[in-house]
Parts: C-alpha cells; sequence; structure tokens
C-alpha cells in the first residue's frame, strides 16, 4: 500500500515532478482569478501581486524533485493559504469558486508536498540533515495543516463566532485573556492537579506497599482497585463536591483518587515482580526486609510508579475538568472558565482554555518523564527507547 | 468451596470500605454539626419581657403575683420604676408600702365574640398585642405556633410543633372536624388555605390573629369578655453592675442577646435609652475626618471598634473629628445612649453612668437560648438536613426507594436512565472502536501517515476533550442533531473520547507480530490482505481487548458528560446533574454506585465478548 501511494506522489524516479501538485497549484492559480465572495474581488485584485509571487515559487519549487526542495514547498504553500485567507477575513458573505479553489489549491499542494517528503526514499548513504529533515517536517506540518483547514473553513462559511471560532480568534482571546487564564490555571494546575498528585502518590504509593506485604489485602483489595477504574468520575465528582465543599479541595480530592489507585497497582506489580534470583541473593546475604526494600523491590517498583503517573497524569487534567464541570463553585479554575465560557457562547475563550489546559498536561506528562529519565536511567525500557 | 476460599478476602476489604465509611461520615461531618451548634445564627431565640400582674389584687397593697419571676426584678408602671418599697420571693412580691394607685385598672371589655365559635374578639382602640388581657381577674396569656410549612394555595397538610389547640387560619378560627382534621401535629385542612396566610394553633390561652385590625382569639369560649388591664405594674428585669456613677457596663440576666434586636427597650430609671446605630451624613471616603451625625452625645464605633474620646476623636455638639480619617468604606456609627458591648456575655456600654440609686432595666429584649438543632453535637449531627458523607446504611436505606419511586413508564425511573446511558455508551464505544481500528491499519499499512500523525494522536490524548463537549452539542445543536431526538452526540463524543486507547493499542498488536510468521507468510506468497487476516489481526486481538476495556470507561465517561451538559431528560448523567442541583447526598452516592456498576459490568461484558470471539486468547 506504502508502495502504491509513494508511486503516485513521489513518481517512479524520484527527480519527476508528479501530478498531484501541480494540479493542486493550478487549481490555486485558477481560483486566484475567480471572486472571493459572490460579486466580489478576485484574489489577485485584492492582494495584487502577491499570490503571484507565492505561486511562481511553488510551481518552481514542484518541478524540482529534490527532498529538501519538495519540503520547502509545503511551507509555500501553506503560506499561499494564509494570503487568500488574508484575503478573505474582512469581505462579508461566504466565499466563492475563486477562494474555495485557492484555498483547495494550496492544502492540497501542501499536502502532496508533505507526502512526498515522507514517503521519498532515501539511500543510506542520504546526509543526516535530509533523513532528519524526514522525520521531523509532517509531524511539524500537520498541525498547521489542521489549523489551516479550521480556519479557511470557518472563515470561507462565515461561521459566526458563537457557533465555532476561528483559529486567529482563539489565539487572540488567549492574548487578550492571559491573565484570567493564567490565574485559571494557578488553580486548577497548582492548587488541585500538583496537591491532589503529591498526596495521591504518596498514599498509593504507601497503600501499594502494606498490600504488596499482605497476601490478605492482594486478594482482596487489587480486584477492587482494578474494578474501580472503570468508575466514571462524573458520578465520583458530585459525591467529592459534597464532602469536601466546592471549592479548589473538593476538586484536589478527585486528583488524588484519580492517581491514588493507578499507582496502587503499579506500586504492587512493581515491588512483588522481582527476579527470583537477585531476592535468592539477598536472602544469602540475611539482608533484613527493609534492606531487601531498599536494594531491591523500591528500585524495582519505581519504572512501575512512573507508567502510573504517566497514565494519571492525563487523566487528572481530564478529571479535574469534568470535577469543575460537575462542582460549579466559586468561578476559578480552567474547567468552570470552559463551562461558563460555553454557556454565554465565547468559544474562542474556550478554545483557548482548551489550549492552555493541553499545554499544561503535555507539560506534565514531558516533566514526569524527564524526572522518570534522570531517576530510572538504569532500567532496560528506558535504556531501549 | 474454592469460590469462597478465593472471594471472602474481596467481601472482607469491601465489608472493611463500608465500616470505614462511620468515621469518615463523622470526621467530616462532625465539624459541620460543630459549626451549626456554635453559629448564633442557628439558635432558637427567647425573649424577656416585663410581666405583667397575674392575677388582679383587690387593694393596693398586700402581695403581687406574676407569672415569672427574674432574676433581678423591678417593679416598673407605664416605663418607669415605682417608687414603693417591696421584697421580692419567687414570683410574689410583698409590697412594704402601698402603691399610689391599685395595681393594675381593668378597662374596656372587648368587643365580641365576632362569630359564631365565639372566639374573636376586637381589641379596643389605643390597645395592642401587648396590652394584658385579663379574664375574671387573671391573666390570659397569649401563644400560638406557626405552622412549619407555608401555605402555598395548594397544599391541605401542615405540621405544628405544638399537638393541641384550635386552628386558626388567617384571622378566622377554624371548626374542627368541619374545617379540618387534626392528628397530633398533623392537620389536615378540607379546603386549601389561601396562598401565603398564616395558619396557626393557638397553644396559650388566647392569640393574636391580627395585630392591624387588633382581631384576638381565645382559646376556649368564655362567658364574659375579657377586659383590658390599664396602668398595669409590671415585673422587669433589672440590669446588674454597680450604680457608683462611674460604672457604665451593666449586664443582662441572659446572655447571648441579640444584638441587632429592635425591640429592646432598656431604661435608666424613667429614661428609655436608644441603641439605633446612626450613620454619618458624610460619606466615608478614607480622607475625611470630620463626620455629623443626628445626636450630641454617645458612644462612637469604627468598623464596630469602640473609640475613645480624646485621644481618638474630639466632639463638637453632632459633629465628630477624628484624629486620623477612617478607612474608605468604613462603618462609622454612633450610639446615643448604649451599645451591645458583648454578645456572649450579654453586657451593654452606657454613654453616660447612671447616678448612684437610679434603676438600669430592661423592659423587652431577645437572646439565644439554645441550638435549633439540639444540645449536644451528636444531636446537631443526626438533625442536619444534608451530610457531607453520609452514614453507609442511611445510603443502603435510600436505595430501594430510589429504584421504585417512579413506574418503570416514566422517564424519570433509574432504569431507564442506566438504559439510554448504556445505549449511549454502546454505539460510542462501537464507533469510536471502528474509527480506531480503521485508523490503526491505516496506520499500520501507511507507515508515513503513522510517523506524521501518531504523535498528534497521543498528544490530541493530553487535550482534555471533556472540554469540548458542550461546543460540540452547540454544533450539533445547530445542525438540528440534539440528544432529545438522537443518541448521536452522545455517541460521537464518546466516541472521540474511546477511539484513542483503541488506536493505540490496534498499532501495537498488529505491530507485534511474531517476525517468523511474516516470513513464513512471505514464503507462502501470501498477499498483504491474507497477512492481515491470518497473521497481524489474530496477533492484535488481545490488545484490541485491552485497549476496548479502556475505551469503554472513556465512552462511559463521554456519554455521562454529555448527557449532563445536554438539556436531555433522560440517562444517568442528567439524573447526576439532577442531584448536583437538588443537593440530595445520598441520592448522590446511588447514582455514583449505579454508574460504578454500569462501569465495571460493561468492562466485565467486554470480558465476556473476548471470551467467545476470541477463544484462542485467554487472559
Amino acid at each position: 500500500m506504502t508502495a502504491s501511494v509513494r508511486r503516485v506522489l513521489v513518481g517512479t524516479r524520484n527527480r519527476r515532478p508528479t501530478w498531484p501538485a501541480v494540479a493542486g497549484l493550478v487549481l490555486a492559480l485558477v481560483g486566484g482569478f475567480g471572486p472571493l465572495t459572490a460579486g466580489g474581488p478576485d484574489t489577485l485584485t485584492r492582494l495584487g501581486a502577491w499570490p503571484v509571487i507565492v505561486w511562481l515559487v511553488a510551481v518552481a519549487l514542484a518541478f524540482d524533485g529534490r527532498l529538501s526542495t519538495t519540503s520547502a514547498l509545503a511551507p509555500v504553500a501553506l503560506f499561499g493559504a494564509f494570503l487568500s485567507l488574508l484575503g478573505q477575513r474582512a469581505l462579508a458573505g461566504p466565499g466563492a469558486w475563486g477562494y474555495w479553489a485557492g484555498f483547495w489549491g494550496f492544502v492540497l499542494a501542501s499536502l502532496v508536498a508533505l507526502g512526498r517528503v515522507s514517503l521519498t526514499l532515501l539511500g543510506p548513504q542520504a546526509p543526516l540533515s535530509q533523513k532528519r529533515l524526514q522525520r521531523i517536517l509532517p509531524v511539524a506540518m500537520v498541525p498547521l495543516v489542521v489549523l489551516l483547514l479550521w480556519e479557511g473553513l470557518v472563515v470561507g462559511y462565515r461561521v459566526p463566532i458563537g457557533i465555532f471560532p476561528r483559529v486567529s480568534d482563539i489565539f487572540t482571546a488567549l492574548i487578550t485573556s492571559w491573565p484570567v487564564l493564567l490565574q485559571d490555571s494557578y488553580v486548577t494546575f497548582v492548587k488541585e492537579v500538583l496537591l491532589g498528585f503529591a498526596v495521591g502518590l504518596a498514599t498509593g504509593y504507601l497503600a501499594g506497599v502494606a498490600v504488596a506485604s499482605s497476601g490478605f489485602l492482594r486478594r482482596g483489595f487489587l480486584p477492587l482497585a482494578t474494578a474501580f477504574g472503570a468508575v466514571p468520575i462524573v458520578g465520583l465528582a458530585p459525591v467529592l463536591g459534597r464532602a469536601f465543599g466546592v471549592d479548589w479541595q473538593s476538586k484536589a480530592a478527585v486528583v488524588v483518587i484519580v492517581t491514588f489507585f493507578p499507582v496502587v497497582l503499579n506500586t504492587v506489580q512493581g515491588l512483588t515482580r522481582v527476579d527470583s534470583l537477585q531476592l535468592e541473593l539477598l536472602h544469602a546475604y540475611a539482608a533484613t526486609p527493609w534492606q531487601v526494600f531498599r536494594a531491591l523491590r523500591f528500585p524495582n517498583s519505581l519504572p512501575f510508579v512512573f507508567n502510573a503517573l504517566k497514565i494519571s497524569a492525563v487523566l487528572s487534567i481530564v478529571s479535574v475538568i469534568v470535577a469543575e464541570f460537575l462542582i460549579p463553585g466559586p468561578p476559578n479554575g480552567l474547567g468552570q472558565r470552559i463551562s461558563l465560557s460555553a454557556h454565554r457562547g465565547a468559544f474562542d475563550l474556550v478554545f483557548a482554555a482548551i489550549l492552555v489546559s493541553s499545554v499544561i498536561s503535555m507539560l506534565l506528562y514531558g516533566s514526569i518523564m524527564l524526572i522518570e529519565r534522570l531517576t530510572t536511567s538504569w532500567h532496560p525500557s528506558s535504556r531501549g527507547a | 468451596m474454592s469460590w469462597l476460599r478465593r472471594s471472602w478476602p474481596v467481601v472482607a476489604v469491601m465489608l472493611a470500605t463500608v465500616a470505614l465509611g462511620y468515621p469518615v461520615a463523622l470526621l467530616f461531618g462532625l465539624p459541620l454539626a460543630r459549626q451549626r451548634m456554635h453559629d448564633l445564627s442557628n439558635w432558637v431565640t427567647a425573649t424577656v419581657s416585663a410581666a405583667p400582674v397575674a392575677v388582679v389584687p383587690n387593694g393596693s397593697n398586700g402581695s403581687l403575683t406574676f407569672d415569672h419571676a427574674p432574676a433581678h426584678g423591678v417593679l416598673v408602671r407605664n416605663g418607669a420604676p415605682v417608687a414603693a418599697r417591696y421584697r421580692m420571693s419567687g414570683s410574689t412580691v410583698s409590697l412594704e408600702t402601698p402603691l399610689a394607685r391599685p395595681a393594675v385598672r381593668l378597662g374596656a371589655a372587648l368587643e365580641g365574640p365576632l362569630d359564631p365559635s365565639g372566639l374573636l374578639y376586637r381589641l379596643p382602640p389605643g390597645a395592642d398585642a401587648q396590652t394584658p388581657l385579663y379574664v375574671g381577674g387573671k391573666l390570659l396569656r397569649a401563644g400560638a405556633d406557626a405552622a412549619i410549612e407555608r401555605a402555598d394555595g395548594r397544599a391541605t397538610t401542615f405540621t405544628f410543633h405544638a399537638a393541641s389547640g384550635p386552628v386558626a387560619v388567617g384571622d378566622r378560627v377554624l371548626v374542627a372536624g368541619r374545617d379540618y382534621r387534626a392528628k397530633g401535629d398533623t392537620v389536615t385542612f378540607t379546603q386549601p388555605p389561601d396562598f401565603n396566610v398564616d395558619v396557626r394553633r393557638i397553644t396559650g390561652a388566647y392569640a393574636v390573629l391580627d395585630p392591624a385590625k387588633g382581631i384576638i382569639a381565645l382559646a376556649h369560649p368564655s362567658a364574659a369578655p375579657p377586659r383590658v388591664g390599664q396602668d398595669e405594674v409590671r415585673l422587669a428585669e433589672r440590669l446588674t453592675g454597680a450604680v457608683d456613677g462611674r460604672n457604665r457596663t451593666f449586664a443582662f440576666a441572659h446572655a447571648p442577646v441579640v444584638e441587632t434586636d429592635s425591640a429592646r427597650q432598656v431604661y435608666v430609671d424613667g429614661r428609655p435609652l436608644s441603641s439605633t446605630p446612626q450613620r454619618p451624613k458624610e460619606r466615608v471616603d478614607g480622607k475625611r475626618t470630620r463626620f455629623t451625625f443626628t445626636s450630641t452625645s454617645g458612644l462612637v464605633t469604627v468598623d464596630g471598634t469602640l473609640m475613645t474620646p480624646g485621644s481618638q476623636y474630639t466632639r463638637d455638639g453632632p459633629v465628630v473629628t477624628f484624629s486620623a480619617p477612617p478607612r474608605r468604606n468604613a462603618e462609622v456609627r454612633q450610639y446615643r445612649d448604649y451599645l451591645v458591648s458583648n454578645v456572649h456575655k450579654g453586657t451593654i456600654l452606657l454613654a453616660a453612668a447612671p447616678k448612684p440609686g437610679s434603676v438600669v432595666w430592661a423592659a423587652h429584649y431577645s437572646y439565644y437560648a439554645r441550638p435549633e438543632c439540639g444540645t449536644t453535637v451528636m444531636q446537631c449531627f443526626y438533625s442536619m438536613p444534608q451530610h457531607p458523607v453520609p452514614f453507609p446504611n442511611w445510603i443502603a436505606a435510600q436505595v430501594i426507594p430510589y429504584f421504585t419511586q417512579y413506574p418503570i413508564t416514566d422517564p424519570r425511573n433509574i432504569v431507564r436512565g442506566v438504559l439510554y446511558t448504556t445505549a449511549g455508551t454502546v454505539s460510542a464505544l462501537l464507533l469510536g472502536a471502528a474509527f480506531g481500528v480503521l485508523l490503526a491499519v491505516l496506520f499500520v499499512f501507511l507507515r508515513p501517515l503513522e510517523q506524521a500523525l501518531l504523535p498528534w494522536v497521543i498528544a490530541s490524548q493530553t487535550v482534555p476533550i471533556i472540554a469540548l463537549v458542550p461546543v460540540l452539542l452547540l454544533i450539533l445543536g445547530n445542525f438540528g442533531i440534539t440528544v432529545q431526538t438522537s443518541l448521536i452526540p452522545t455517541a460521537l463524543i464518546g466516541a472521540y473520547i474511546a477511539f484513542f486507547p483503541v488506536t493505540v493499542g490496534t498499532v501495537t498488536g498488529l505491530r507485534s507480530v511474531d517476525p517468523l510468521a511474516l516470513d513464513l507468510m512471505k514464503s507462502y506468497a501470501a498477499n498483504p490482505f491474507q497477512v492481515f487476516v491470518k497473521v497481524r489481526f489474530p496477533a492484535a486481538v488481545p490488545f484490541l481487548f485491552t485497549s476496548l476495556k479502556l475505551g469503554t470507561a472513556a465512552a462511559l465517561v463521554g456519554a455521562l458528560v454529555a448527557e449532563t451538559e445536554s438539556n436531555n431528560r433522560s440517562g444517568l448523567g442528567y439524573d447526576i446533574i439532577g442531584q448536583v442541583q437538588a443537593g440530595n447526598v445520598s441520592d448522590l452516592w446511588i447514582l455514583l454506585l449505579i454508574s460504578a456498576a454500569l462501569g465495571i459490568g460493561l468492562v466485565a461484558l467486554i470480558g465476556l465478548v473476548q471470551r467467545f470471539s476470541a477463544p484462542w486468547d485467554r487472559p
């Protein structure tokens, strides 16, 4: 399958422009002469020489088959699409065929360029920079293409901001509401997630040690803890909200519970799945249980605990937001911001808050991975990666 | 038997968890109960009033009897202490010198009876609710008990604290048997009382039904109409404190006193004292230091703190000049005669020390008698309307009523809600799994696509997709798709959340093929489709089911959130958000248990499907 797609996009010989890229650019060119809106000006008259220049550069690149020039085609085509968007933004009424032809032409050209970059076969002698380009460029361009599609469709169809925001609206909201979002992030992340995370980790690890050291608890507690993974947070959050009040404490309690059970399960696994040979060796050395714990069980449990932390890092952000939906309290916190803004139709702020929370989530995930790499670098799982 | 041996630790841990519910409930509940008990706003208030003479005496000497005896009594008449010598023992006062006038003069008889029941009378002009009424020389004690429920125009059943006594609605006394039937403290009317009308039970000898019209109702018919007492001697409470010309602090017998009690009447000899807080005429803007009040003397406070004259302010008639400006919007107040200096001790501070030999007394004041919820913390705990964490047996007692409160035909029935949510979750799971598997297959066959997209699919996991639910519902609503009409929004939202684990798990599974098996297929010249069906797919099945179990939990959360955010009137999520707003904790716990059981059950169902559909993979 990969081979047949490669035949279409890259061609049989690597140095040949193929019809999809040119087709996209021709479509874009035709669109340049068409009207932007019904009866409105065309792209060329509105934006002057810019589309022509971009188009010429893109076509020139399309006729050259080398990886580095092909990879330059994608950003150039994207730039062209953004230009046609710029021409559209200030106009009234939905886009006409000129706009759509230009937009889809540039999108198609950039997608083809991306496909060509990732499908081009590189020989073993290819320079490292090209290999790196082939790996990084498609990954980096995907969000840009998605955002462009989003912006282009919303702008072209003139979707009102109260129904779906444009990407540019979201970034505007992000900049203008930055202090509010920062405050919300502080409440959500520092007060609720980090605190709950720390408490959940500490209690979960202690509970894990207790469960691992007792066969009774292992048989009685582990099945329940596993089943608890299926308990929806939607049912749990209101109950905790009643117990801990509507302020941040109840949301922190949600995080504690979300963190607690994965940590317990993984700690038990990590503490018990030790190499029996090593255990016997320690036994032969007449090691005390504490020494066995320090020298063998604790280090062995760390990768498992980090695994649990990575699971619950993502889960806790989602759960906190659900909890903030379900426990309406003082109007701070990202979940409350999302819920309140959605109900009053400020979707640009909703998406800005979602963006902030995913960045926080990624940072949390990334920092856990970093700590994991620093503390368990000896473990096969990190050495292999 | 082996099943029992295997499962008893689980049962034991579950029982221990349930038992742990009791201390946890106390841990969360007791501080609230204690707070409830200590918060004065939750206390029942009682009033102390100067009592009129209980029995009309024959002459102006001898002894007088009263209804109750204050700790320190003083005989007063018309707002001034009586100039007579007397001794008090209990509620009886023995006069040592005769009174100047008779202790009480019986005035006009009340107009009435006004209706056939013979209970309603009208007070003469000049008399009010405080005027004492006498029948046959004996004081009538007023007493009424308002119904606990409010009259909403529809309810016919009302509950009272008192279990007996005639029932009055508005300014009418109803006839038992014809108008209402009483059973203990519950009264059922044949006609619903009008909206917002007073529904009362007469517990004393009479009750004032309408103070504006002066309508009173007796508890029992009387042969002679009641007569008002005039110019009567009353037994008032004397405030304790040294009257030495310097002391300004005096104490009530009962504490804590109600600080904001506009009916409080305190006298020094015959002079009534005012403790109405006066606001300054000027705005407190943080810069101004001179403020004008209405009275030319009194106690000045800033934000409740007493200011000392001379050092903190100087006075020039009604104008007070502070040495430092009070902060912006500070509460600057002046009290003409006194202020309550300590609520809990029940002390007041007079503006001027009374002269030696004068009497400081109270004709009327209110104090906090006891906590409304009970006298012990446990009583207050049990009487809380909503517990932060209920006792497990309270929750258990609510389970059966929760399931049977609506018939199965009613859309509010919880079983229907569970079925609706199950339908939403399953459709979400099917949609999500189909999309997830499709994406995984695409990824496996088109490696560059995976390289470009998989990092973002993983990153999308960190996006709190749940947050998009309100947005998605609104957008779908714009296309005419609402949860009322279809499961589509629920399915889409659940699928969006559920597809990720399926994709990642299936990609891993399809890749986890034994290379030897692939080589074998190659040597058989199998085409990619055959390789997929015979090698890759079977290898991916265990991973697929593991990720389906993760996806089920995710899809359930998605479906529940979709239901909470939509205006639909069915589904477990709607019940949850309804109870969040209604605040019924026991029901919330039951919903938690139901949703937990649903989640566990659905995951177990996937396990069952796995056993039957992929028998080669026994976990």
